[in-house]
C-alpha cells in the first residue's frame, strides 16, 4: 500500500507485456510464480472435499471419484509438477531472501552455512517426508489406526443407509464395501 | 494497516514463507494421496479419516491456509511483472480472497468438528 502520497505523478516506464518470453531466465522466473495458481487449484479442490464431506457419505464418494476421474488424475499430476518445480527453485531462493545478522554483518544464512549444507539438510527432509508420504499411501491402515479413536468418517459413513446409494459406474459395490469396512 | 508509517507487508511475506515451505515439503505428499484415492473405498475413508477427523484435520487446514496465502501473495507481487500496477482495491480484493478461503476451511472444520459431537 501507498506510504506516502506524491503530488507528482510517478513515472513508470513502458514494458512490453511478452518480455518474459525474449530470455529463458525470465520465462523460468515466470514459471516459478505461475506455479501458484496450481497450487491455488488445488486448495480449491481440498476446499470441495470439505464442502463435500458436509453432505454425508454420499457427497464424499462423488467427490473422491471426480478426483478419480482420468482428466482429473491429468490435472493434479500437472499440479504435482509444478509443485515439485517450485520446491527445487524453493530451496535455493530461501536462504537469499531470508538475512541473518551475525556478529553485526547482514551476512545471510546462505553465506553461514556455506549454501550447500541448508540446501542438503533440507531436501534430505523433502526425501523424508516423501519416502514417509508413500509408505502411508501404500499402507494408509498405519496412520488410519493411529488415528482412528477420532474418527469422523465412520461416523458419517454409519449416518448414511448404504442401500440408498445411486447406482452408477463409479458407485458399483459402493454399498457391499462400505459394509465390509464397518465391518471390519 | 492502522498506522499509515507501518507498512503490513511482513505479516504477508511470513504468511507467504511458511506457506511456501508447506508447498514444497507437504503437498507433493498430499496429491499423490489424492492422486489414488479412488482405487479403493478403503483409501478414500482412510484418507477421509485422516483429513476430515478434529485433530488431524486442524493440522490440514492449518497447512491449505499457508498455502492459499503463500498462492494469493505472489499472484499480487507478480501482477506488477504483468504491468497490472497494484493499489489498494486490488490489495483487498486479493488477501480479501485469501482470508474467505481461510474462513471458508474453518467453517466447515467447525461444522464437521460439532456436527459429530451433537
Amino acid at each position: 500500500m501507498d506510504l506516502e502520497k506524491s503530488t507528482r505523478q510517478p513515472y513508470v516506464r513502458p514494458v512490453d507485456s511478452t518480455w518474459w518470453t525474449k530470455k529463458g531466465f525470465y520465462t523460468a522466473y515466470m514459471l516459478r510464480e505461475g506455479t501458484c495458481l496450481l497450487v491455488l487449484a488445488f486448495v480449491l479442490e481440498m476446499l470441495g472435499f470439505y464442502i463435500a464431506a458436509l453432505t454425508g457419505a454420499n457427497g464424499l464418494w462423488k467427490f473422491a471419484s471426480f478426483l478419480g476421474h482420468p482428466v482429473m488424475i491429468a490435472f493434479n499430476a500437472l499440479v504435482l509438477v509444478a509443485v515439485l518445480y517450485h520446491a527445487f527453485t524453493w530451496f535455493p531462493l530461501m536462504p537469499k531472501a531470508l538475512r541473518v545478522i551475525v556478529k553485526d554483518t547482514k551476512s545471510g544464512l546462505y553465506k553461514l552455512l556455506d549454501g550447500k549444507y541448508l540446501v542438503i539438510l533440507l531436501f534430505a527432509a523433502l526425501l523424508g517426508v516423501t519416502v514417509g508420504g508413500i509408505v502411508l499411501f501404500y499402507y494408509p491402515e498405519l496412520l488410519g489406526r493411529l488415528l482412528s479413536p477420532f474418527g469422523l468418517v465412520k461416523s458419517i459413513v454409519e449416518s448414511q443407509d448404504p442401500s440408498s446409494m445411486p447406482n452408477g459406474d463409479t458407485m458399483k459395490d459402493v454399498s457391499k464395501l462400505v459394509q465390509d469396512y464397518i465391518g471390519k | 494497516m492502522f498506522r499509515k508509517d507501518r507498512s503490513d507487508e511482513p505479516i504477508y511475506w511470513g504468511l507467504f514463507g511458511a506457506g511456501g515451505m508447506v508447498v514444497a515439503i507437504a503437498l507433493p505428499v498430499i496429491i499423490l494421496a489424492t492422486m489414488g484415492l479412488t482405487h479403493s473405498l478403503t483409501d478414500t475413508v482412510m484418507f477421509g479419516e485422516i483429513i476430515l477427523s478434529p485433530l488431524p484435520s486442524l493440522v490440514f487446514i492449518s497447512l491449505m491456509i499457508l498455502c492459499t496465502w503463500h498462492a494469493l501473495h505472489r499472484v499480487y507481487h507478480t501482477l506488477h511483472d504483468l504491468n497490472v500496477h497494484v493499489g489498494t482495491l486490488h490489495h483487498l480484493v486479493i488477501y480479501g480472497l485469501a482470508a474467505l478461503i481461510s474462513l471458508a476451511f474453518i467453517v466447515c472444520w467447525a461444522i464437521l468438528v460439532f456436527k459429530n459431537i451433537f
